[in-house]
Formats: structure tokens, C-alpha cells, sequence
């Protein structure tokens, strides 16, 4: 697959500004969904309110994570599920490999995990000549095409229907077509029959009811019911932050999830797994496992000033709203989770200095926090993630990214805070501009950092007099009259 | 593995077996109210027009029967207008519930449509598994029921349990199901409630009109991997 | 609070180094109102370039500075809503462990407006008696809208401007792209976001794009004069002083 690095954000970005072809195929996404959830957030019964009384559910689950987890994996045990509680991303790809080997597993279907793409499970079975398929349309479309996928859920978003019936023709034979219902039945057909054969499952999970014992998945295409029911054994992966105490925490986590991710006011397939088939059931599998990943989760656990991020449930909310996304599709952003919340949740768990760019190359908008189905303050982690990077920090492990840029913002600093100095070097300014380019009267090109700016826009020039030397003259005039 | 729980403790400071579980399972008096919610006359006429709107935004086809007779004719003229969509076989694969005996459909259909019944037994051996797997793959029309039918989504809960298998509904291209108007309730949120009064089997499924995918351009496409014609009968009790 | 008699006028850096003019105009509208100004000679900015690149030990600097500079004051009004959703939001998150600073902090923070929330919800006063002929479109730049929650009064005063008519734009609240040094550091990103905004403009035939903020409405400037397009930009405050 696609070498994902999330120091080539810069140089990704300025190539995906360019691309009419994403911008075409993602503003769809954002006309579509994009804002509308807001609206939708307000028809449930809590009403405006449904966000901060989804994020108070949240918040009680995170800040009672141990209880949860216990309960759940409690509850699942006793219905004949295996349960394995994997530290590290190597950790949870071992144990998948062992119940493939256990059960000489061949073909293994996939249904939709961005945690398996974090983990890069794919890579690691197929290494292990297992054969691997995505079954979500969106994500199989990536697959084929050798790429990462580029949206939380829609993975396929980025391309045309043109793209996709070039694609299909090519790898699978077929007549191009570039409708969009002929091109899903060629999907449906070519995958139903993987999925019929596979013997082994994995998928991720939405959330899970540590009372009752169920992982909870929802789906519109069916493919994680076919993935969960089909081969002998199951395996679910789940992030440890992704549970849920009682089912009425799943009446309002589950109802802004799909209104968040899909404008609906429930999915297709809403589906609880909780155990292997009974000895009374012909089928469903003869195993199920599953895998709760921390990778990094509870150390941002750990920091109360980014818990907050182990809130989200996986909407892609943010990202269909975020201008900057939408500008540059989430390849840029060099990780499996991209648009605002991968920005604050890939440098927390894959290292902040390695993820600068992810921190830094946004406009603070704040887009993302008003149509998060669970009011996640991403502003204000990006925001502070930006503050570990001016000054470094220990407990993150970030060393100072820029000791010119903290030099000039420490000079800025001690200059602003007195007028009179401020007011000695805006006038040397003034004189130093007249050295630079201008047509009608604005500046075409400045030096050093801030060139940047002009690279396609002219900049504004100091005035002759500022603000303060003209409210002076007009209180002297004023004096004198 | 307990090691990640103790990392949990220690990153949110807090002791095991502190008393906080009580709060953390703790359900709303409302919430437990609303599975035994009785509902008025007027509730219940709502009921039938949001699932007649919700069907028609789904693409679920909405059959009102009268009674079982009339829904098993009914069922009986549907299987006989479809070709299934993958060979020429035409099978049916049924739940192994009274309601579905009673429709008939064995008789109605003999002769033009086998129609086949999920096993009972305490425990199948894989060569009957494999043959039951084989039957319904050869199937284009999977019949069940439901345990509720909720009114403000038109959605469907289906408990696993024996005579009551999941690939039923999933993997034949049709899913017919049908419903006593008297499983009606109100809400996901009712359903929830009813869930958590009792216990439950590993597998559930709300389902909500045909697959459907918009994975392409974000265009709205129905039969994606799982039954891409759904029909609900509601039948008069 | 209770409509006051004196005013304190915070005109941030880049209006008093680079857009004065844009201060008079909002000079004009309050002496309109009959209000007394101040205007104290030691401010200059409140600190946010700082803090949105992460600089939080210089923005407290500056942030000290503005607490001290405004110390006395009954209201402060500043013609921009980034400033003031810096001084209202921002400084209580630089003296989280000061208790001292954060009750100064308080009190700034509920004594300094932005313009347009200033005149409507404090002086109640949607017709300020302007004349401007022609088609505008209104932006709602992002800190204003989602950090002050303002976006019906700049409209409800454009709304009572002789002779001018609001064309709204397709989403007039997405982000232009400035995001502070952003604009510089990723200027690929930050021009992609521009030129969206600017056909959006564009699209409603106005010739003339108002905001409330000359952080996006000189970034808007700046392409529209690179690339020599017909529209003309103007500080809020412009339109309600009657100026043409």
C-alpha cells in the first residue's frame, strides 16, 4: 500500500490544491452531508442540546474507561467470545495472525476499520499469504487502486465516477461504465463471492455495550453482516476509548453517529455481535474475538488537556466541513484518521514533532467543533499542540520546533508590549518599504517568512500615519479649537 | 491484559472497586419507563403514517395485510413476480416461527417454489451446517419476522436465536418480512429500553430498508452487498 | 450591560499601522451615538498572532499588556472579532493557574465588544443613519461568528443602510483561508481557501465584499488585487459612517 508520511503534508497539500477532480468529488460530500447534521442533531428529542448531552455520555464513559472495559470484557466472556486486550499495534496484528493460523485461514474478508489501518493489518496478512479484501465498496475502490483510504467514511470520496469505471474496467475485467448503480453491481457481484468463501472476518465497531456484551456495527451496504456472519471466525477491533456503558448510551451515541457521518437518521444495519453461534444456531461463527487496541489511547487518556480527543466516535463530521480538507483530500495528511480530528488525534499518538505540519496546517476555523456530534474542542487541542511545538514539552516528548520563529515572537512580543517601541519600528518599517515592489500601492513582494504571503497575493502597506499619530493630531486640533 | 486496565486507572487516577460503577450503569428513570410506555390510540395512528413516510424515503416496500391468509397470498404473488438475481433456482428460505406456518406459503407455492424452513435441532453437525449454508446461498427470497417494528425509522430488530438465523435476512437478494401491527412500538429509544429489560442473545440486527451504498460520488445506490429489495407486511392483529 | 457614556476604543495593530482609516470610520459611527472616547496611547495588540502559532508565553505578555493598557475602562470596543474572542476566550486559557490575572481576565473579558455586537446588543441601535448605494455581500469571519456568536447584527445594521442591498454568498461562514502565519507558512493551502471564497463572491454579482474583520478582508485584498478582480472590500465600519 501507499507509503502514508505525515512530513510530506506541505508538499501533498500543494499538489491536491491543484486537483479539480477531488474538489468536484468532495464538495459532494460536503453539500450532501456537511452542515446539514446540525440540523439534524436538533430534530431528536434533547434538541439543541443533543451534542452537549452526547458529549456528557462520552465524557462518563472515558473518565470511567476501567469500569467500561472490565464490564465489557466480563459480559462477552461469559457469552463464549474471546476477548484480548492488545498494547501496541504490533501486539494486535500478532493476534490476528495467530487465530488465522489457528484456523489456516486463506482469504479474509474486511469490513470498514480504520483502526486496522492504523495497525496495518492488511500489510501483515498479506505478508503472511493470506488473502485480504476490503468489502465496503468505498474502501475496496482504494484497495484495488493500491491507495490508502482518504475519508473516515466515505474512503472512495476522492474519486469521479469516471475514476472508478476506469478502474473496474481495468482490474476487473468489466465494460467501462461510469454509472454509478451498474458499477455497484459489478462490486456486488465480485465481492459476494469472496465473501461467501472467506474463512475468516474482521471488521471494526462502532461502539460496544459493556452491560449487555455486544459490540455495536453499523453499515448501510451490509457488508460488515456478511463479514460478522459468513466466515468461521470473527474478529473485531476496537479502540479501548470506543465503548459505551448501558444501552441508553447507545440510543444517543448511535443516533448522532449516522445523522454526524451520514445525514440518516439510522443506518441500514445497525448490528449487535456479541459470541459465537449457539450449538442450536446452523450458522454464524464458530469464534469471535475481540480485539481492544489502546496504541497509544491511554496515554492521551493520561492528559486531561487532550482526553477530550477520546470522545470522538469516528463521524468524519469534521472533515466534511473543514475547508482545508476539502481543499486538499485527505491523502495529505499522511495518516489513516485525516481532516481536523487526524490533525489532533495522529500527532498524539504517532509523535507531534513527526505530525507538525498536521498541527499547524490549519486555520483554526472552528468548523469542525460546530458540527461534532460530541462537541469536541479540536480548535483547542490543535491549538495547544501548536503550544507543545513553540516551547517543547516533556511529558509529550516534543522538542522546540523553531528556535528562529520563538526568537521573532519573543522580540514581537517585547516590542508590542511598549508603545514607544512599536511605534520606533513601525516607523522604521515605513521607511524600509519604500524598497520593496508595489503596484497600485500594495506590496508584491515581502522578504524572509513572510514571503509566503505574497507568493499569490499583494500585502497591504503601512499607512503614512497610524491610527494613534491621527487620533493625536485630532485631539491637539480639538485642543486648539 | 490486566496491565492496560491498570494503565487506564492510572491515567484517569482512580482505584479500582471505588464505588463508581453503580453511576456508570445507572439508567434514567425515563429511559426504564418508556419500555412499558403504553401508548394512546392517537400514538398509534401516527405510528402507521411515519412508517408509511419512513418506508417511502427508505425504497422499503410497505404491504398492508389484512390478515395472515391475505399476507401469505400476497407473499405467494411476490416470490412468483421475481427472478432471483443470482442462477434460475427459485427458493425460498424461511424463519422457523408460528407466524411464517401460518402464511402458508408451502401450499400456496407448491409445485412452482420450494420453500425451505431453518432447522431446529440442539446442535448440527458441519455437514448439516455446510447443507444449510448451501440452501441459503441458493436462495432469492429470505422470509423472517420481526420482534418489534419501530414506528419513527420503519426499522426492524431482529433477536437471533434458534429457527431465527441471520443470513436469512441477509444474504438471499429479497427480504421479505413479516409483522403483527401489534410488535409496533414507538422508538429506537423505546426499543433500547425493551432490550435492556431482558437477556439477550449474541446477535441483533435493526435493520432499516435495502443495502444501499453511496461510496461512489456520494450517489445514493440500493443493493450494495445485502438484500437490495426489502418488503415489509404489516398485518392487522 | 447598561448603555454607557464613555467608550474606550481598542484599534488593533494591523487597523492602526495599516488601515487607520478603517478606525476613523468606526470613530465617526460612535461619536454618532453620542459617545465619549478614549483612546489610551500604550495599546497595540492583543496577542493573538502568538497564540494561534502556539507562542503562549508571548501572548501572555501582550495579553498582560492589554489587561493593564484597559484596566479602567467601562466598555472597550474594537473594530474586529478575532481580537476581542482573543481577549474574551483566549487569556482565561494563558492564566489558568494565576487566580489573580484570571479575575482581571473576567473582567476584561465582559467589558470588551466587538463593533457590530457593541451597537446592537449594547446600544441597541440597528440604524445608524448610513447611506451607501449599491449591492454588497456580507462574509462572517470565523472567529466572530463561532468564538462571539455574531451574525445577525452586522446584517441587521447593513439591513438599515439607505440605498444598499445584501446578496448573501454561498456559505458566507467558510473559513478565507488567513488563519494568521498560516497564510504565510502553508500559502498553497491558504490561497486554495481564498480563491473558493472569492468565486463565491464572486458568484452573487455584488461588487463589493463587507466584513468585520480586516484580518480576512485584507487577505481577500490580497488576491483580489493580485489578480486584478472587480471587487471592492470594506470594513463594516466604512459602510456605517456613510462613506463611499
Amino acid at each position: 500500500m501507499m507509503e502514508q508520511n505525515p512530513l510530506k503534508y506541505k508538499e501533498l497539500a500543494a499538489k491536491a490544491v491543484q486537483d479539480k477532480q477531488l474538489h468536484k468529488a468532495l464538495g459532494k460530500m460536503r453539500d450532501k452531508v456537511g452542515r446539514n447534521a446540525v440540523k439534524l442533531y436538533k430534530e431528536l428529542p434533547t434538541g439543541a442540546g443533543s451534542r452537549e448531552a452526547a458529549k456528557e455520555v462520552r465524557r462518563k464513559i472515558v473518565d470511567n474507561l476501567d469500569v467500561v472495559l472490565e464490564t465489557l470484557i466480563e459480559s462477552i466472556r461469559a457469552r463464549g467470545g474471546h476477548v484480548h486486550l492488545a498494547e501496541t499495534d504490533a501486539d494486535a496484528v500478532e493476534y490476528c495472525l495467530a487465530v488465522a493460523k489457528r484456523f489456516e485461514v486463506r482469504r479474509v474478508v474486511k469490513g470498514k476499520s480504520m483502526l486496522s489501518e492504523e495497525i496495518r493489518l492488511n500489510d501483515a496478512l498479506e505478508a503472511a499469504g493470506i488473502e485480504t479484501v476490503e468489502t465496503d465498496l468505498g474502501e475496496y475502490i482504494v484497495q484495488l487502486k493500491g491507495e490508502a483510504p482518504s475519508h473516515i467514511i466515505a474512503p472512495a470520496i476522492h474519486y469521479t465516477r469516471e475514476q472508478v469505471g476506469e478502474l473496474f474496467a481495468e482490474k476487473l475485467g468489466v465494460p467501462y461504465t461510469s454509472d454509478p448503480p451498474t458499477l455497484t453491481a459489478m462490486a456486488r457481484k465480485a465481492l459476494r463471492e469472496k465473501m461467501l468463501t472467506a474463512d475468516m472476518g474482521i471488521s471494526g465497531g462502532n461502539t460496544a455495550c459493556a452491560e449487555t456484551g455486544h459490540v455495536t456495527i453499523v453499515s448501510n451496504e451490509g457488508n460488515i453482516r456478511m463479514t460478522s456472519t459468513m466466515p468461521r471466525v470473527h474478529i473485531v477491533l476496537l479502540g479501548i476509548e470506543k465503548v459505551a456503558a448501558t444501552l441508553e448510551d447507545h440510543d444517543i451515541l448511535l443516533r448522532m453517529l449516522t445523522r454526524a457521518a451520514a445525514g440518516q437518521k439510522i443506518s441500514t444495519y445497525v448490528s449487535y455481535v456479541g459470541g459465537p453461534r449457539l450449538d442450536a444456531e446452523p450458522d454464524g461463527p464458530e469464534e469471535f474475538h475481540l480485539v481492544l487496541v489502546d496504541n497509544g489511547r491511554s496515554r492521551i487518556l493520561a492528559d486531561p488537556d487532550f482526553r477530550e480527543v477520546l470522545h470522538c466516535v469516528r463521524c468524519g463530521g469534521c472533515l466534511n466541513v473543514c475547508p482545508v480538507y476539502m481543499s486538499i483530500g485527505g491523502h495529505s495528511y499522511g495518516s489513516p484518521y485525516c481532516g481536523p480530528i487526524g490533525a489532533v488525534f495522529t500527532p498524539l499518538t504517532r509523535g507531534i514533532n513527526t505530525c507538525h505540519h498536521l498541527c499547524q496546517g490549519e486555520t483554526l476555523c472552528g468548523a469542525c467543533k460546530e458540527v461534532c456530534p460530541v462537541d469536541n474542542d479540536l480548535p483547542r487541542m490543535l491549538s495547544l499542540l501548536r503550544s507543545k511545538l513553540a516551547d517543547g514539552d516533556r511529558r509529550w516528548n516534543v522538542k522546540p520546533h523553531s528556535r528562529i520563529e520563538k526568537l521573532i515572537f519573543g522580540a514581537w512580543s517585547v516590542v508590542m508590549s511598549h508603545r514607544g517601541l512599536y511605534d520606533a519600528l513601525t516607523a522604521l518599517a515605513r521607511a524600509g518599504q519604500r524598497l520593496l515592489p508595489r503596484r497600485n500601492g500594495w506590496i508584491r513582494h515581502l522578504p524572509g517568512p513572510l514571503g509566503g504571503w505574497t507568493r499569490g497575493r499583494d500585502f497591504p502597506p503601512l499607512a503614512a500615519k497610524s491610527f494613534a499619530q491621527r487620533w493625536a493630531r485630532r485631539s491637539t486640533a480639538r485642543r486648539g479649537e | 491484559m490486566s496491565q492496560i486496565i491498570e494503565r487506564v486507572r492510572q491515567a484517569l487516577g482512580v482505584q479500582a472497586g471505588d464505588g463508581r460503577a453503580r453511576q456508570v450503569f445507572a439508567k434514567s428513570r425515563e429511559f426504564l419507563e418508556c419500555a412499558v410506555a403504553q401508548p394512546s390510540a392517537q400514538e398509534r395512528a401516527g405510528w402507521m403514517e411515519s412508517i408509511r413516510r419512513e418506508a417511502l424515503a427508505l425504497k422499503l416496500h410497505l404491504h398492508e395485510s389484512p390478515d395472515l391468509e391475505a399476507c401469505g397470498e400476497a407473499v405467494a404473488a411476490l416470490a412468483r413476480a421475481r427472478d432471483p438475481e443470482w442462477g434460475t433456482l427459485k427458493q425460498i428460505m424461511r424463519w422457523s416461527d408460528p407466524i411464517l406456518d401460518e402464511l402458508g406459503l408451502e401450499h400456496r407455492l407448491a409445485g412452482d417454489i420450494a420453500v425451505r424452513t431453518v432447522p431446529m435441532a440442539d446442535s448440527f453437525s458441519p455437514s448439516e451446517r455446510q447443507e444449510f449454508r448451501r440452501e441459503v446461498i441458493a436462495s432469492y427470497i429470505g422470509v423472517t419476522t420481526a420482534d418489534y417494528l419501530l414506528a419513527d425509522t420503519a426499522s426492524l430488530a431482529l433477536l437471533g436465536g434458534p429457527g431465527r438465523t441471520r443470513t436469512v435476512s441477509l444474504v438471499p437478494s429479497i427480504h421479505i418480512a413479516v409483522v403483527p401491527d401489534s410488535r409496533i412500538i414507538a422508538s429506537y429509544r423505546q426499543l433500547l429500553s425493551l432490550l435492556s429489560a431482558r437477556s439477550l442473545p449474541s446477535h441483533m440486527t435493526v435493520v432499516t430498508g435495502p443495502s444501499k451504498t453511496a461510496d461512489i460520488e456520494a450517489t445514493l445506490v440500493h443493493g450494495a452487498h445485502g438484500p437490495r429489495e426489502m418488503h415489509l407486511f404489516i398485518v392487522a392483529s | 450591560m447598561t448603555r454607557p457614556k464613555r467608550v474606550t476604543l481598542f484599534i488593533q495593530c494591523i487597523v492602526d499601522s495599516s488601515f487607520p482609516e478603517v478606525g476613523e470610520a468606526m470613530v465617526k459611527v460612535l461619536e454618532r451615538q453620542g459617545l465619549v472616547l478614549d483612546y489610551p496611547e500604550g495599546q497595540t495588540c492583543c496577542g493573538q498572532p502568538a497564540f494561534n502559532a502556539g507562542y503562549r508565553v508571548e501572548a501572555a505578555r501582550l495579553a498582560r499588556h492589554y489587561l493593564d493598557v484597559f484596566e479602567d475602562a467601562e466598555a472597550v470596543v474594537c473594530p474586529s472579532g478575532s481580537c476581542v474572542n482573543m481577549v474574551r476566550h483566549h487569556y482565561r486559557e494563558l492564566f489558568a493557574r494565576d487566580a489573580r490575572l484570571l479575575d482581571r481576565v473576567e473582567r476584561a473579558a465582559a467589558k470588551t465588544y466587538e463593533f457590530t455586537e457593541f451597537l446592537v446588543d449594547v446600544l441597541g441601535v440597528t440604524d445608524v443613519g448610513a447611506t451607501w448605494n449599491g449591492e454588497v455581500t456580507y462574509h462572517d469571519s470565523c472567529h466572530l461568528l463561532r468564538g462571539l456568536g455574531v451574525k445577525d447584527q452586522p446584517r441587521a445594521l447593513l439591513s438599515k443602510v439607505r440605498g444598499l442591498r445584501l446578496v448573501e454568498m454561498t456559505r458566507s461562514d467558510e473559513c478565507c483561508g488567513f488563519g494568521g502565519t498560516f497564510s504565510a507558512k502553508y500559502p498553497e493551502i491558504s490561497e486554495a481557501l481564498l480563491e473558493t471564497k472569492l468565486a463565491n463572491i464572486q458568484a452573487t454579482g455584488a461588487g463589493t465584499v463587507v466584513g468585520c474583520d480586516m484580518g480576512c478582508l485584507m487577505h481577500m485584498q490580497g488576491m483580489i488585487r493580485r489578480r486584478e478582480l472587480p471587487i471592492s472590500v470594506r470594513h463594516i465600519a466604512e459602510i456605517l459612517a456613510g462613506e463611499e
